[in-house]
């Protein structure tokens, strides 16, 4: 790749062969492989969602559909601890309701995110999850190319959409692309 | 649309580049491709070498060459990076600026119509660990950020 080869000889350029290849081996936490320097064709996108995000951003849908081809699959995550501990502390049937009205918002999120994908021809499939809304998208993440968070995700505080420190953690510890937005 | 590309000097933010590229060829976006150079880094470095060096009589001549090298290094990547832009028809500008990279990147972004900005996601840190950047800027910009792996 000529890019990588003109970065390379400006960076190393008092280097030369095997004693590049020992410093990349040595140093691979900050030096990338040809192979990594190349940006990832991105065909799988995972959007995740949750009880914090209230307005569908038409910029991320509008960015997305630069990724010909690609599919996003939005996924809205209940927390399935707090549903536990209202039946714990409560009764079973507060617990499902809290569950149930969380899935009815979901669905109306899910919804609203699928039209304004598919309105621009960005094919999309929808997952509603009981679980995690931290471990489940970084069990989840590897599947996918890229990962695109809105930043109020996880933070339990829908009002003000503010920053989460699940997205800010979450962005920074994926190992694909991530759109913070 | 308008894209801000930040230039770190990292192979992470050169990959950002090529990932911006991508998306400005799709949308026909403008790019910016951006840097700031922070008297501080060259201080620091002059200083980490005086004390193990066991020189430190000549910390200012460091520190100078330093800041010399510091700008001719990003004046060299913003070229090579600007040349991959331009023969692929986007438009592009370039600026390097003095100053703390969080502040000078708020600045330009809320002086402009920013769609994206985007970064390499570990910055000149290795990369078990995130762009220490990351956190001040998403909390400051209303636009979304694309984060380089």
């Amino acid at each position: 790749m000529r890019y990588y080869e003109g970065l390379i000889k400006r960076k190393f350029k008092d280097l030369v062969g095997s004693k590049y290849e020992a410093i990349q081996k040595e140093y691979s936490e900050y030096i990338l492989t040809e192979e990594e320097m190349r940006p990832h064709e991105i065909k799988k996108i995972l959007l995740p969602l949750d009880f914090s995000v209230t307005e569908v951003s038409e910029s991320i849908c509008e960015l997305l559909s630069a990724y010909e081809n690609a599919t996003v699959t939005l996924i809205f995550i209940t927390d399935e601890q707090i549903s536990d501990i209202i039946r714990a502390s409560l009764d079973e049937e507060a617990g499902e309701e809290f569950t149930r009205k969380k899935e009815e918002y979901g669905t109306r999120l899910l919804d609203d995110y699928e039209h304004c994908l598919t309105s621009r021809n960005i094919p999309c499939m929808r997952r509603m999850l009981l679980g995690n809304k931290q471990q489940d998208i970084l069990k989840i993440a590897p599947d996918f190319d890229m990962v695109a968070i809105p930043k109020c995700y996880a933070s339990n505080h829908p009002d003000s959409c503010a920053v989460s420190g699940d997205a800010i953690l979450l962005a920074q510890s994926l190992a694909q692309p991530t759109i913070v937005f | 649309m308008k894209i801000l590309v930040l230039l770190d000097g990292s192979m992470w933010s050169h990959k950002g580049a090529l990932y911006a590229l991508r998306i400005a060829r799709e949308k026909k976006a403008e790019v910016v491709l951006f840097s700031v150079l922070d008297k501080r880094d060259s201080k620091s470095m002059a200083f980490n070498f005086c004390t193990q060096s066991n020189m430190c009589s000549r910390i200012e001549n460091y520190e100078s060459q330093i800041w010399r090298d510091m700008r001719k290094n990003i004046n060299d990547e913003m070229a090579q990076v600007l040349l991959f832009f331009n023969r692929e028809n986007i438009q592009t500008a370039s600026k390097i600026v003095e100053g703390s990279a969080s502040e000078e990147i708020i600045k330009e972004v809320q002086s402009d119509g920013y769609g994206l900005i985007v970064m390499g996601a570990y910055g000149r840190n290795p990369r078990s660990s995130g762009n220490s950047l990351f956190p001040k800027l998403i909390n400051k910009l209303p636009v979304p950020i694309f984060m380089a792996r």
